[in-house]
């Protein structure tokens, strides 16, 4: 079960990567058209790719967060509640998370399915782009399985004791 | 069972998950949301909704906003432009009674022209402070007390990131309520400094003088602080002339802040790798939250209970600055308990319909709720800037901190009363000069 826990982790830390590369192009692409707008050459597909790039951060972030446990909880009345009590919550909490978002990966896969089946393309630069929307969902298959992996921690410490 | 009643026992259901459970706030707004719309259409309407939405949220063009403006903060934030800042403003203000403390607060208020965040100001802050604070034999509750009430000011002055989740919930220009800021932002930052003053007329021996600086030295101080001025004039100047998008002149700065710590060798390849790293956890969570409130606020919208509240409290014969004021303290409440920027989000899809239909100008009510949410960040028993403080400067406990904070509670109390009263002078006089 540990081989999976550090897989995860190593995915997280490979994805983590890619995301902080797409910061950077975020960054730059966005620069570079209000750069090229001032010489009247504007790139008109930078917000369509600001976009696409902006759910490559984000969606590229969801199993590092998960795993350094960086969403908000509000917690002002668990963290008084004793400690099995505590580990219970842990488990439906990375259980439901776990659940949830494969059903939401599910859900952008088969949005992006249908994208890709009518050869849609985006609007501006006419460039396919149900990669970025796989990508996504792809992002949510990380944060559901680093939840599995949080799961099986919870269940690994419970038999320690 | 009709529609809004499900909407209703919707709300008490995810705020008893909320409570009950570890699960994070974006992740139940977004369950209880989508079980919620599958329970008043169907199962697979819901799954159809949630596929769709999920994939419009993460590809706004709107919400990239937030990871550059969290960049630009980042940057600056590992930069160290901290210390540079806090000596600068030291120059200026430490020779006076409680100057520390009035140092410490003008310089979160000028750091947070850069940064959008409070944590990262109080966390900023507290490290340069705390000790400097300390030296000079501050009383702990006036150091740690005014370190967590001026980082509340991260959240109010632009680029907030509060405002730009506001703006783009609901569809409110970011540039009016960035200039729409400027003035509440002075107000709370005078009346925070007052308190100082306050303190130390109560309490003579809580903050002693500092060392005086020449005008010379004073002088020479500002260039450090021109950088910081820089970024801040261009995200308020691009936005003012409405030439470039919002998410353009955050990453216009943000390329400008690299350069600048680059070029005075200011970052160093680990603190650039942090700022990155921060900036993708920070943004995830903030994203995850709106997404969360989104889907959340499709199920109320289902159920119709927005519009027929709003429709309800319209009728009543109570006078709007009554129902304001209700308002306001669920807010008040609601910050002391969760976390602001979660229940800014939760609260939204309810009060912002009543808000409207009231009457009440979007850009200036933005103002009001990020000042009240700001004030929820220094309030027990969550209050996150305070447990920040408290947790970098070990030796301060917890409680010395809540209770040197509560002493700002007035100020922020005074900004609203200040801001109902008016509402043009205070807010439209900036906001309305926005194209």
């Amino acid at each position: 079960m540990k081989y999976f826990e550090h897989a995860i982790v190593f995915l997280n830390k490979i994805f983590l990567v890619v995301g902080g590369i797409a910061v950077l192009a975020l960054m730059t692409i966005a620069t570079a058209n209000v750069v090229l707008r001032i010489f009247h050459i504007p790139f008109r597909g930078a917000y369509e790719l600001v976009s696409f790039v902006g759910a490559i951060v984000i969606a590229f972030a969801l199993g590092f967060t998960q795993q350094r446990k960086g969403h908000i909880v509000v917690d002002i009345l668990t963290e008084k509640f004793p400690k099995a009590l505590g580990k219970f919550f842990d488990i439906i909490n990375h259980f439901v998370t776990m659940v949830f978002f494969a059903l939401v990966a599910w859900q952008i896969y088969r949005v992006g399915m249908q994208i890709w089946s009518s050869g849609e393309l985006s609007e501006t630069l006419k460039i396919i782009y149900h990669p970025f929307i796989f990508a996504v969902s792809l992002g949510f298959v990380t944060l559901s399985l680093t939840a599995l992996a949080q799961l099986m921690s919870d269940f690994r410490s419970g038999e320690e004791k | 069972m009709e529609g809004p009643i499900v909407g209703l026992y919707g709300i008490i259901i995810m705020f008893a998950i909320l409570f009950l459970t570890k699960i994070p706030a974006a992740f139940v707004m977004a369950l209880v949301g989508f079980l919620g719309v599958a329970y008043v259409t169907s199962f697979q309407a819901a799954l159809g909704m949630i596929g769709a939405d999920m994939w419009n949220i993460f590809s706004s063009y709107g919400l990239t906003v937030i990871p550059m403006f969290i960049l630009v903060g980042e940057f600056a934030h590992y930069g160290g432009y901290n210390n540079s800042l806090y000596s600068a403003t030291y120059k200026w203000f430490g020779h006076y009674k409680g100057g520390l403390s009035i140092t410490t607060i003008m310089a979160c208020a000028i750091f947070s022209a850069i940064s959008g965040s409070n944590t990262a100001t109080a966390a900023t802050m507290s490290t340069v402070a705390i000790p400097e604070m300390k030296k000079y034999n501050y009383h702990p509750q006036l150091s740690a007390g005014s370190v967590a009430a001026g980082a509340t000011l991260g959240v109010l002055i632009p680029p907030s990131i509060v405002l730009v989740v506001y703006g783009l919930y609901t569809g409110q220009s970011i540039g009016k309520l960035f200039f729409g800021n400027v003035i509440p932002s002075a107000i709370l930052t005078m009346l925070i400094a007052a308190t100082v003053f306050y303190i130390c007329w109560r309490h003579p021996d809580w903050g002693p003088k500092g060392p005086k600086s020449t005008w010379l030295e004073r002088i020479k101080a500002i260039p450090d602080l021109i950088d910081i001025f820089i970024l801040f004039g261009i995200i308020m100047y691009a936005l003012f002339t409405g030439v470039v998008t919002a998410t353009e002149a955050a990453a216009a700065s943000c390329a400008i802040a690299l350069i600048l710590c680059l070029a005075r060798k200011k970052i160093s390849w680990a603190g650039f790798l942090k700022s990155i790293s921060d900036t993708l956890w920070i943004s995830c969570l903030v994203f995850m939250i709106v997404a969360g409130a989104v889907i959340f606020g499709r199920f109320l919208a289902v159920t119709r209970l927005p519009f027929e509240a709003a429709s309800l409290i319209g009728s009543l014969a109570l006078p709007s600055w009554v129902l304001f004021w209700i308002i306001i303290v669920c807010y008040i409440i609601g910050g002391c308990v969760m976390d602001a920027l979660a229940f800014l989000l939760v609260s939204l899809p309810i009060f912002y319909p009543i808000v409207t239909q009231m009457g009440y100008d979007p850009i200036w009510f933005g103002q009001v709720i990020c000042i009240v949410t700001t004030m929820g960040s220094i309030m027990p028993p969550i209050g996150i800037c305070c447990y920040v403080v408290a947790g970098m400067a070990k030796d301060i406990p917890l409680g010395t901190v809540f209770r040197g904070s509560f002493y700002y509670i007035p100020s922020y109390i005074i900004s609203i009363i200040v801001l109902m009263l008016f509402p043009y002078a205070t807010v439209m006089v900036l906001s309305d000069l926005v194209r």
